[in-house]
């Protein structure tokens, strides 16, 4: 086989990939590792999508593919489980490259056409500057396949440091291999989602970093912060929690130099890896796995901050990825740590558990402060309350490790402390009887109270450290922490073993009791705490005000970093209503006299300041605001858009909750990335968001409004207006409307019906789009529309996209926009005739069409527009002066039939012939408008025209013509 | 002419219009339902018991009503024009009533399904509440203050972005 054949005929495929460039040079095949590889699967390839997996042996015989090549393809993480034919079908497909040192591989913003595996040396992934190095990859390490699976240009630049051997599968062949496998598919779609889901969310909390650095241009910004490649596993992933554990660490160490960008080589470990590698997930099928894996939030902590505050609610778990945490008690002004949890270990459930039991708002038992930094994944309640509602074992797993670690702690807590996870937050109204009598009448509350202040100094450097006597507290977890320091030396106190003493009596007079009745009323107590949604608020209701020592109000406000209300989603505000509805129907007779259902029908005319003060009124008006499903379904805040800033919208978003359906924030350009992606977040996560119109929020960037396009919230919406939001982009565009994967989904694919199917990405149900003013869209752009939005599309506004082209268009006319009805391009100034044929051919049915200011066009587009779109009904040719002129005009009278609106403003050829042959045409006309034309006056050849009859006000004048004798409104 | 006899919950009986009985939307699907021939001819009257609403509520609601039997009001789908639209000045007058009566009405109209005068109704209570504070408020409605101090600044503090600007 001849070297300068070969490259050609293996890269034909990729002839407009990011290999053209390197395509020149001549590429040596690697055929010593490979003798004929190529021939043989280019042969056998078109046979081969049919064999069965069943004959491996012999598929490996025939292709004849080098064993040192199919044991590399088995340590490839994704591809570890695989079955050896798809090993061999991968290796068949693959084509092996080699690049010289310092040679582009892919560079950034080039359409994505293959991923790489690399067999021999390595790689950089840098920006396309070169200047920053966000990743080293070595052999077996893979990069690009985002780019291929989900249809996305290449988002950074991948150079060769050294002789790089690379393997190169095609999106093409891929698909090919992965139509026979769709376990496969899946894996390997779903192990990008995560990443990239992940990348989002760990992008969005690095937000406040990257505002900083005013270096970054926008468009840089967008690129870097995009997944450079983010599915880069920097080495072979091993089953096991250790090793898993330890491959986070290594790369996270490596990449703290880089900053932020750094983060995105945190990404080696696959989140779904890790969950399955959790015992009490290990037995879900993979496509709960999944939906969780989706929903988990990383989250990272420098050494000795606090984590969870005991006393305080949530129900979150969380899982330790890296790092250590210690878990604290907190023991009359001194602080105990209990035990230390490694990765892999989880906490939190004990609360969790409570929450699935039916406590409202559970209470955390116990602090959690972390030791070294620590990177968690935090699974929140709801989603993993709907998979243990699916799969209740997981909750029965839970209790066990729960109880384990309660019996184990008790076991060594007798002669110490108390049980670090049994629930020691007691109110003082039914703690008290269960106290021993010899206890001093001191309230635990007070005692609590005392060093409510976590973080002061009296609490961190307290003398009472007790290391020494902690190493048995261990819960019992599976994460072998026995590595607790003892060198830390225990002051010995003896005041300390005193107050433990009385703690340990009251433990254990208080473990006398039923510990389900005592559950049961905490959990009452709690209720009624939680119903106001004001987790740090005194709203007990079932103690009297007079009862609660003050000393409870101040324990419990606690401050937080916004104070006052937590986010708590509809449906869940909901539930909590309908439980204090059994509960209190005291309150309701304090209310005074309006009566609710009249109270919530008046809640609908009154405006959102409004009623965000009256929630200040009395509790039960806040309830009722919280809760009402009537209100808020459209949040329109344009009449407000000079006062909403990031904090007015955060504090709306919390107020609102996820009941808007319908947003318009339009010119609210205080507006930045943080309140954005907490609005979109938080109402679209849980609610439904159908329509969004951002207007003028130019400060947002694009990466924020890809949160948009993330699967749970974008796919409701159906109207969107990103206008002048100036760092809109191509990809952006992209993710949003999204793409179907045509062809290998349909295809024999048994499993394409379950679960998510790659055809769920984007907002499938997007009708409307504004894109006005978004100059940075090229004709990419239009590309995805043409491919993907074409069927569904309804109104486009492209109003000064002066960076699209005829080019553009020249996609519309492969692909038909049959429900295309309106479709502004105003200002589109360099749009020629050969774009209007296009788009006569796309969108027969277009009713509205504004080509205002298209100066370029020819009277040509006009006729194209009379023969292609018979529906028009309103048509904005203004300033078009060189398409419109009297002939136009004519061809217009006699050949659209339903055009009822028409302006021809400023149209300098238009003379009183070209105005009469419109009113005695066939268009049903009510509407012209013939302003500034200086010559719509006479007729040509200077012959003055009968002056029509002008209302001074208006500037138009009321002509009955046409063959239907209909009113016309002349605009003069 | 055959008339539809409404019946308040203290027994007391109103004859009315078929035209006038029919601004109830509840009323109109009561007889559309149960006497679709009402009219025809039939003279049975048709009583109708509205066990919520009392005597002297009821007869205002029907003087409404009888007052709107020949205005056709448009289907507006459109909430927005719903809510923004003013309140006539027939409507201010006929509700000048004091307030508990107000809410009876309101009550009433949304019991009958009338929009028209519940969204009057609505109004109306929503333009007496409008400019006032918290405090007038809770007088206006007898409502007792049950938040601390400081949740009252903290709710305060939430609404800083709408005050003054």
């Amino acid at each position: 086989m001849s070297s300068a054949k070969l490259p050609s005929r293996n890269f034909q495929p990729l002839s407009s990939s990011p290999l053209a460039d390197s395509r020149e040079t001549p590429k040596q095949l690697q055929s010593t590792l490979h003798p004929s590889k190529t021939d043989v699967s280019n042969e056998t390839g078109g046979a081969e999508d049919e064999i069965r997996s069943d004959s491996d042996d012999e598929l490996l015989r025939d292709l004849n593919i080098p064993a040192t090549l199919l044991d590399k393809l088995k340590t490839f993480p994704l591809f570890r489980d695989a079955p050896k034919s798809f090993h061999a079908k991968v290796g068949s497909k693959l084509k092996l490259v080699q690049y010289h040192a310092q040679e582009y591989i892919i560079k950034e913003g080039d359409p994505a056409l293959s991923m790489f595996w690399i067999l021999k040396g390595t790689v950089g992934v840098t920006s396309t500057d070169g200047e920053s190095v966000y990743a080293e990859l070595k052999p077996g390490s893979f990069f690009g396949e985002i780019g291929i699976l989900f249809k996305r240009p290449r988002t950074a630049t991948v150079v060769a440091r050294g002789r790089v051997l690379v393997g190169v599968l095609t999106a093409d062949s891929l698909n090919d291999v992965l139509r026979s496998y769709p376990v496969m598919e899946r894996r390997i779609r779903d192990e990008a989602q995560e990443r990239l889901a992940m990348q989002e969310k760990k992008n969005r909390a690095d937000i406040p970093i990257i505002k900083v650095s005013k270096k970054l241009s926008p468009a840089n910004w967008v690129e870097n912060r995009l997944p450079p490649l983010p599915a880069v596993p920097r080495m072979i992933l091993p089953s096991g929690l250790l090793p898993l554990s330890q491959l986070v660490h290594n790369s996270s160490s490596n990449s703290k130099v880089h900053l932020a960008q750094a983060d995105n080589v945190d990404q080696t470990v696959s989140i779904q890896d890790f969950i399955t590698s959790v015992p009490i997930f290990s037995k879900l099928p993979s496509r709960i796995i999944h939906r969780l894996a989706l929903g988990v939030e990383p989250l990272t902590f420098n050494a000795y901050e606090m984590i969870v505050r005991k006393d305080t609610k949530g129900s979150d778990i969380y899982f330790i990825t890296w790092g250590t945490v210690e878990v604290i008690d907190y023991q009359d002004k001194s602080e105990v740590i209990l035990a230390h949890l490694k990765p892999g270990s989880f906490f939190g459930e004990m609360s969790f558990l409570e929450f699935i039991q039916g406590t409202a708002d559970p209470i955390r038992s116990a602090s959690i402060r972390s030791v070294t930094s620590v990177e968690l994944l935090v699974i929140r309640t709801d989603s993993l309350q709907a998979v243990c509602q699916q799969y209740p074992n997981i909750v029965a797993e839970m209790r066990k490790t729960a109880n384990e670690r309660k019996t184990s702690n008790q076991n060594a807590l007798t002669a110490q402390s108390e049980p670090p996870y049994l629930i020691q937050f007691q109110k003082p109204d039914f703690s008290k009887p269960s106290e021993p009598l010899s206890r001093p009448v001191l309230p635990s509350f007070n005692s609590n109270n005392q060093h409510g202040d976590l973080t002061g100094p009296n609490s961190i450097f307290n003398p009472n450290w007790n290391f020494g006597s902690n190493d048995l507290n261990l819960p019992g977890s599976r994460a072998s922490s026995h590595t607790i320091s003892r060198s830390v030396s225990p002051v010995s106190n003896t005041e300390s073993e005193i107050l433990w003493a009385t703690k340990t009596a009251r433990t254990l007079a208080f473990s006398t009791e039923d510990p389900m009745k005592s559950r049961k009323r905490k959990s009452i107590s709690d209720f009624s705490l939680s119903q106001m949604h004001l987790p740090q608020g005194p709203i007990d209701f079932t103690v009297p005000p007079e009862h609660q020592p003050n000393s409870l109000r101040r324990f419990l406000a606690i401050p937080s970093r916004r104070q006052s209300f937590q986010y708590i989603p509809h449906n869940k505000r909901i539930r909590l209503m309908e439980m204090a509805g059994r509960r209190r129907s005291s309150i309701l007779s304090s209310t005074g006299s309006i009566p609710d259902s009249i109270l919530l029908k008046v809640f609908e005319f009154l405006t959102l300041p409004e009623l965000m003060k009256f929630r200040g009124i009395c509790r039960r008006w806040r309830q009722l605001l919280y809760v009402a499903p009537n209100l808020f379904k459209t949040l329109d805040l344009t009449p407000w858009n000079t006062s909403v800033d990031d904090q007015a919208l955060i504090r709306i978003t919390d107020f609102v909750g996820s009941r808007p359906k319908y947003i318009d924030i339009s010119n609210c350009f205080h507006v930045t990335n943080e309140g954005f992606s907490y609005m979109v977040n938080e109402i679209g996560m849980s609610g439904r968001i159908k329509m969004l119109k951002m207007r003028c929020l130019w400060e947002v960037s694009a990466m924020a409004i890809m949160d948009l396009t993330s699967p749970s919230v974008g796919r409701y919406l159906e109207e969107v207006d990103l206008s002048n939001c100036r760092k809109v982009e191509d990809v952006v565009i992209e993710r949003l409307i999204g793409w179907s994967n045509e062809g290998s989904t349909h295809l024999d694919h048994p499993h394409g019906s379950e679960g998510i199917s790659s055809n769920e990405t984007g907002s499938r149900n997007l009708r409307v789009l504004n894109l006005g003013y978004c100059k940075h869209l090229t004709d990419h752009t239009m590309y995805h529309l043409s491919k993907h939005a074409n069927e569904s599309l309804e109104s486009l506004d492209l109003t000064r996209c002066t960076t699209i082209s005829d080019a553009g268009f020249q996609y519309w006319s492969q692909h038909s926009f049959p429900n295309l009805k309106k479709l502004s391009l105003k200002d589109c100034t360099f749009l020629t005739d050969q774009a209007i044929i296009s788009l006569a051919n796309a969108a027969p049915n277009l009713e509205i069409l504004d080509l205002n200011f298209c100066c370029a066009l020819l009277d040509v587009a006009i006729e194209v527009l009379c023969l292609g779109c018979p529906k028009l009904r309103e048509l904005d040719l203004s300033f078009c002066g060189s398409a419109v002129s009297d002939s136009s005009l004519v061809a217009i009278s006699i050949h659209l039939f339903n055009l009822e609106r028409l302006y021809v403003k400023g149209c300098i050829r238009v003379t009183r012939a070209g105005v009469d042959a419109l009113l005695s045409g066939y268009c049903p006309l009510t509407y012209i408008n013939i302003s500034q034309c200086r010559n719509a006056h006479m007729y040509p050849g200077r012959i003055p025209a009968q002056k029509l009859e002008v209302n001074p006000s208006t500037k138009s004048a009321y002509i009955t013509a046409g063959p239907a004798q209909k009113i016309i409104e002349l605009v003069i | 002419m055959t008339k539809v006899i409404i019946i308040s919950s203290d027994d007391e009986r109103f004859p009315v219009d078929i035209e006038t009985a029919s601004k109830s939307l509840l009323i109109k699907n009561m007889i559309a339902d149960l006497k679709p021939d009402l009219g025809d001819g039939d003279d049975e009257d048709f009583e109708i018991p509205t066990p919520n609403v009392r005597a002297n509520v009821l007869s205002k609601v029907l003087e409404w009503c009888e007052h709107y039997k020949n205005t056709v009001f448009s289907d507006e789908d459109d909430e927005d024009a719903r809510k923004s639209g003013g309140i006539d000045s027939w409507d201010r007058n006929f509700l000048k009533v004091d307030q508990e009566m107000l809410y009876e009405i309101t009550l009433a109209a949304n019991y009958l399904n009338i929009r028209q005068l519940l969204d009057t109704g609505c109004k109306i209570i929503a333009e007496m509440i409008k400019h006032k504070s918290p405090e007038e408020l809770r007088k206006t409605f007898n409502i007792v203050n049950d938040f601390s101090p400081e949740e009252e600044a903290a709710i305060r503090k939430e609404n800083e972005w709408a005050e003054d600007r």
